[in-house]
């Protein structure tokens, strides 16, 4: 089907590894046919993103070349990208709320009158021009706070293509829109084709990508594992490259033995910022002495769950019950007392205070309990104790305790903060992405401390986004996709990472009859 | 004097009109650099010691040279430097903003005062020093229009760059390249840069111009306002002009406003001392009326600012706990 | 090899390292003085000399070091605890300067016996000071303005206020200048020693520092303070009340500075007669970064800087340099610790950068 194409941009040999050892790209080779609309496709972690930040010039990689039009190119930076007709269209959108459509659009080349004034009018020709050219309608003076995502999108997109952008990345362009948003954004996609305009289009939504895409390179764990013609391989198969491991984790760990509910969800539906549905009418529950891990890819609801279900956020509807209170209108830690702790994601925002002492980062919970407060002073002594015992119990690395956090290892940072949620023994734990960026043998005691509460008896609700932790260390497994569980199984160790993968992945799930084995009430 | 006979007596006068403006200018001038650097998104808390920097180095420079005109340039200078070097800190070395600032206002007041002793051998001013104070300007037709004529001439160059400033700040935000590009560091630096535009290069214009503003700010209150230096004679106005710019919603139109406002609370202050009031207490006004001008305004904007925060930046879902 | 002398540096954070670090400033301090002083003046051994050396050569002399520091502590105190929780909230100046009003008010007009007249003034400043605090504190929680600017306003406000109140109110025109009428004896703050005018105050001083050591360090209230100045939102998902410390600290820090200035017009002198505000409250800036915001360390810094305003006064009279030079020092030292600010959390930055990277490239792995 694709003849002798013209190859537009190669890239050969990439490689990429990050200052902690984590290898993004592995001697990775990609290309692009003039013209096409290729997809790169891979689960969190695969190095798509990496690969075309690369591409635009936002990260240098430490081995490989690439050639664009089959000429060897240096991009050092955004600006180099662009000279070269690369556009790249982010997540986050680059743009300036108060200005218009017209400005945002010409910033940086803004057409001049008499040298010193910007010629606005011309701007708004040059807008309206450009509008027309790439079919993609805009009012060039609407400020851009005034804009609808999808419009938004528009923008950036033409932003790019005047330019001078002849390929277009488009980093998960469908996440933000509307269905019908979609469509249209679909429709557009394929007129750019017509002109001669390359796109690369990525993704893990196979359904889309089956739509629209001519070809699609699947990474993961830095490599290429497959290119293919979209019309040559079915959604099994890409499912299946996507979606594996490559060494299996092993993790000691005995058969679970679940007591009473510890966190009962019934009927969720939490929005996001702007209003929309992000998870989707989920119930499940979870019990005393069980792992039960969320698997999915990231951006289907796992992160507005976790923020309800740790009171972050309070835009849900639905009932939530922790240790069979509800958590209504309570706010952090109000929650946190009715038996929950809590590892966040994020850990430098709010995780630990990167100044303050380890000593002080430990001790943050159990300072204001009377336990530790004499009459008018902290009971310093037992502090003490408390706080050695944390650190030989989790083998924070460290020459002092009175050492601030900001001059431990990202591991030992995440072992601050595990320990001190872990400390508190509660009988809920939400651990989210806990060894996400922590070396192997950190994240080795952090999982086994984890398994360790369980069997303590408490009940741990685990989101990652590393297939193997959640497959290994899960008792069960629920699998989200677009806000909505689509999968539970009951015994973690018997579910294939196929079976897992397509489910992630939106290409099958379970009845309901069997997704309702999850409540346990 | 009842209120009736003070306004009519002492108000709605010429000269009272003339205190108005000479109140206003440094504020103005002062608001207008800080409308500049607020809108490219790096804010500099130490005007009040660049104030001071400038006006003692234009006195020194016009007394020395016996020129106005290179007291002022030299002023000009010093506050771009001072400014520059603050950018240099925050920006490059990223030395946290108000500690920086901090350092610039004890420079000042430091500096100042241990110059001006160096130099003259006073402990309080410059007065020893023949200086040559920045010249009022009679507009040749305009001063012989009755009534009119007397408000609009007369005035010192300052004050008139001061108002001409207004325009030509409106002018530089909304209608040139620099300016929107500005606008846009300002709001959001990521999409800036992803066009090209140098995040840093903008932020250090924004500080030459606004040193610009400043210093001419500084010169006139030794060169224009008073005729000499005085420790300390900035009193707080570089604060006071912060606190113009942020009631102005930093905008040029809305900070002239405010800071017209407070000139007048200053001048009223002076103008009720004919009352027999006590001068402390009414040195006192211009400082309470910043303090309510910020309690209004701020009562104002809570209201206004939850409706606009979650539409203009819904990529900000950075998790603030409430 | 440097790196890895930083390395040590930056694991080691307890007090004797930031004595350390403090003493390195006052070193280039030292150091920059000196060589001002030998530029400017036209016999530099002999100004040096007077500098450094003359607050040591008379016992009188000596004592005065002691009594330059002891304002300074008290308004230094206050500033640190107030930056403890990342508050740069200035009104220390005026709150001093309304305490010392309203322990003369008391001092003058209450009399009461003994120790108890001096007690009552010294609580009426606590609350003078305390009331300084208010209005920055209620902008600060309610809308998030900047401290800085309200506690500047209030500064001039409050000094202008206490000057009117002096000059018009409560002035004894008996006397040849500005000034309140006597204190009342009982009111009077006791020298410790027969030279000098070294009072209690002194030793209050250093109670203060040392209570307030205890509560910064050693109590669950200090704990929530420096949380909440570490990382804002660290201490409110650890179930701080921020808003709560955000004003409870600006009251505290203010409260001192009230006490110092009711301590220092009750120790020093006979009646208020200061027509100016003394500046204690804008060179606290220079002595609690000198100290390195940390209570302990207050009563050294503000030695050390009473140290260099005595020096500087017997310069000022035995030499040709001004005394004025105190006032440059001083910006030195704050530029000194801003620059400094910098160079020793290089390091720590650069951590934080890697282990940013870290979940940075989780995230930008992230869909």
């Amino acid at each position: 089907m694709i003849q002798e194409m013209q190859e537009i941009v190669k890239m050969h040999g990439i490689k990429k590894v990050y200052s902690n050892g984590v290898i993004a790209c592995n001697e990775v080779d990609f290309s692009a046919y003039l013209g096409e609309i290729h997809a790169v496709m891979g689960e969190n972690g695969a190095g798509k993103t990496t690969l075309m930040k690369i591409l635009f010039g936002m990260e240098k990689p430490d081995s490989g070349e690439i050639y664009i039009k089959g000429e060897k190119t240096v991009i050092s930076s955004p600006q180099s990208a662009i000279k070269n007709g690369i556009g790249m269209v982010h997540q986050h959108f680059m743009l300036v709320p108060s200005l218009t459509v017209a400005e945002n659009m010409m910033l940086g080349m803004e057409p001049r009158k008499k040298g010193i004034m910007v010629n606005y009018s011309m701007a708004k020709k040059l807008t309206e021009e450009a509008c027309k050219k790439y079919n993609l309608h805009l009012n060039p003076s609407e400020k851009v706070f005034n804009l609808s995502v999808g419009s938004r999108q528009k923008l950036e997109i033409l932003k790019a293509l005047v330019r001078g952008a002849k390929i277009l990345i488009l980093d998960e362009p469908t996440a933000v829109l509307t269905p019908q948003e979609t469509a249209e954004l679909f429709i557009e996609l394929k007129k750019f084709r017509e002109i001669g305009i390359t796109i690369i289009f990525i993704s893990h939504k196979i359904h889309e990508i089956k739509e629209i895409c001519d070809r699609i390179t699947i990474m993961r764990n830095g490599r290429v594992m497959g290119v293919h013609n979209v019309s040559d391989v079915t959604e099994q198969q890409i499912s299946k490259l996507m979606v594996g491991r490559d060494a299996i984790l092993s993790i000691c760990k005995s058969k679970c033995k679940p007591t009473e509910v510890v966190l009962d969800i019934k009927d969720l539906i939490c929005y996001k910022n702007d209003g929309k549905v992000a998870v989707d009418r989920i119930s499940f529950s979870l019990r005393r002495g069980e792992i039960l891990g969320i698997a999915g890819i990231e951006g289907n609801g796992q992160q507005q769950l976790v923020e309800v279900l740790t009171g972050l956020s309070s835009k849900y509807s639905g009932n939530v019950k922790i240790c069979g209170n509800n958590i209504k209108n309570k706010d952090v830690h109000k929650i946190r007392n009715l038996g929950m702790s809590h590892i966040p994601q994020d850990r430098m925002s709010f995780g630990v205070a990167l100044k303050a002492s380890i000593s002080d980062n430990l001790i943050s919970e159990i300072v204001q309990t009377k336990e530790f407060n004499g009459r008018i002073l902290m009971r310093i002594k037992k502090i003490k104790e408390y706080v050695n015992t944390a650190i030989d119990n989790f083998k924070i690395k460290c020459t002092m305790m009175k050492q601030p956090v900001s001059t431990l290892s990202g591991g030992n940072i995440q072992k601050v903060v595990v320990s001190r949620e872990l400390s508190l023994a509660t009988p809920l734990v939400i651990a989210d992405q806990p060894t996400r960026g922590v070396d192997v043998g950190a994240s080795e005691l952090i999982r086994n401390k984890l398994v360790e509460m369980r069997d303590n008896g408490s009940g741990i609700l685990l989101v990652s986004a590393d297939l193997n932790e959640v497959i290994e260390l899960s008792d069960s497994i629920v699998v989200m996709y677009g806000g909505k569980i689509v999968a539970f199984i009951e015994d973690g160790s018997y579910v294939s990472e196929e079976q897992l993968g397509e489910y992630m992945l939106g290409l099958a799930s379970q009845s309901e009859e069997i997704i309702r084995g999850v409540m346990h009430v | 004097m009842t209120i009736g006979t003070f306004f009519t007596s002492i108000v709605l006068t010429i000269d009272f009109l003339d205190m108005l403006l000479r109140m206003t200018t440094p504020i103005l001038l002062a608001a207008l650099g800080a409308v500049i650097f607020d809108r490219s998104g790096i804010v500099n808390i130490g005007i009040e010691g660049i104030m001071l920097l400038s006006a003692l180095t234009g006195v020194l420079i016009s007394a020395g040279a016996q020129s106005w005109i290179l007291g002022l340039l030299c002023a000009v200078l010093c506050s771009v430097f001072v400014s520059l070097l603050y950018g240099y800190f925050v920006l490059k070395l990223k030395t946290p903003l108000t500690l920086c600032s901090l350092a610039i206002n004890a420079l000042g007041a430091g500096g100042t005062i241990f110059i001006l002793q160096l130099v003259t051998g006073e402990k309080g001013n410059t007065a020893s020093l023949a200086s040559i104070s920045i010249p009022t300007i009679v507009i040749p037709f305009i001063k012989d229009i009755p009534i009119v004529g007397a408000i609009l001439s007369g005035h010192n160059i300052i004050t008139y760059l001061a108002f001409i400033s207004i325009f030509l700040v409106k002018f530089l935000l909304y209608k040139t390249p620099l300016g929107l590009r500005m606008r846009a560091v300002g709001e959001n630096p990521d999409a800036a840069r992803s066009v090209g535009i140098n995040e840093h290069k903008i932020k250090y214009t924004a500080l030459i111009l606004s040193g610009i503003l400043i210093g001419m700010s500084g010169a006139f209150m030794s060169m224009g306002y008073m005729n000499y230096f005085v420790r300390d004679m900035t009193a707080g106005r570089g604060f006071i002009a912060l606190a113009a710019e942020i009631t102005g919603q930093a905008t040029p139109i809305g900070t002239a406003l405010s800071s017209l406002l407070f000139g007048l609370m200053g001048s009223i202050g002076t103008a009720l001392q004919s009352l027999n009031i006590p001068g402390e207490l009414l040195s006192i006004i211009p400082y309470v009326s910043t303090l309510l001008a910020l309690l209004i305004y701020n009562m104002h904007k809570k209201r206004q600012m939850k409706k606009v925060y979650l539409v203009c930046h819904p990529k900000r879902n950075k998790l603030v706990i409430k | 090899m440097f790196k890895r002398f930083l390395k040590i540096r930056s694991n080691n954070v307890n007090i004797v390292f930031e004595l350390i670090k403090m003493l390195i400033v006052i070193f280039i301090v030292v150091g920059i003085a000196a060589i001002i002083v030998i530029v400017t003046s036209k016999q530099p051994i002999q100004s040096l000399l007077s500098f450094f050396i003359g607050p040591f050569t008379t016992a009188r002399r000596f004592s005065e070091i002691f009594e330059a520091a002891t304002p300074l502590m008290f308004t230094g105190l206050g500033l640190v605890v107030m930056l403890r929780a990342n508050l740069f909230n200035l009104a220390g100046e005026g709150a001093f300067f309304l305490g010392a009003l309203g322990a003369t008010i008391v001092a003058v007009y209450f009399p009461m016996p003994g120790i108890i007249h001096i007690i009552a003034c010294l609580v009426t400043a606590i609350v003078c000071g305390a009331f300084a605090a208010l209005i920055p504190a209620i902008f600060k929680v309610k809308w998030g303005t900047s401290e800085l600017v309200t506690s500047l306003m209030m500064n001039y406000i409050l000094i202008y206020f206490v000057i009117w109140v002096i000059g018009y109110v409560i002035r004894d025109y008996s006397a040849g200048f500005i000034a309140s009428q006597e204190f009342l004896p009982t009111a009077i703050i006791p020298t410790l020693f027969s030279t000098g005018k070294l009072h209690a105050g002194f030793i209050i001083a250093l109670i203060a520092a040392a209570i307030m050591s205890v509560f910064i360090f050693y109590t669950r209230a200090g704990y929530n303070v420096r949380m909440t100045g570490e990382n804002l939102n660290f201490a409110k998902y650890s179930g701080i009340n921020t808003a709560k410390v955000i004003l409870f600290v600006q009251v505290l820090g203010c409260a001192i500075a009230g006490l110092g200035g009711a301590v220092e017009v009750l120790g020093r002198y006979d009646r208020f007669r200061w027509g100016a505000s003394p500046g204690y409250g804008y060179t606290a800036v220079a002595v609690s970064m000198l100290a390195r915001k940390s209570p302990k360390l207050i009563p050294a810094a503000a030695i050390f800087y009473g140290y260099l305003e005595c020096g500087a006064e017997i310069l000022g009279r035995e030499s040709d340099v001004t005394p004025e030079v105190i006032q440059v020092i001083q910006a030195v030292v704050v530029i000194l610790i801003a620059a400094e600010a910098l160079f020793f959390n290089w390091r720590q930055r650069m951590i934080v950068k890697a282990t940013a990277n870290d979940t940075q490239v989780a995230r930008s792995e992230k869909l």
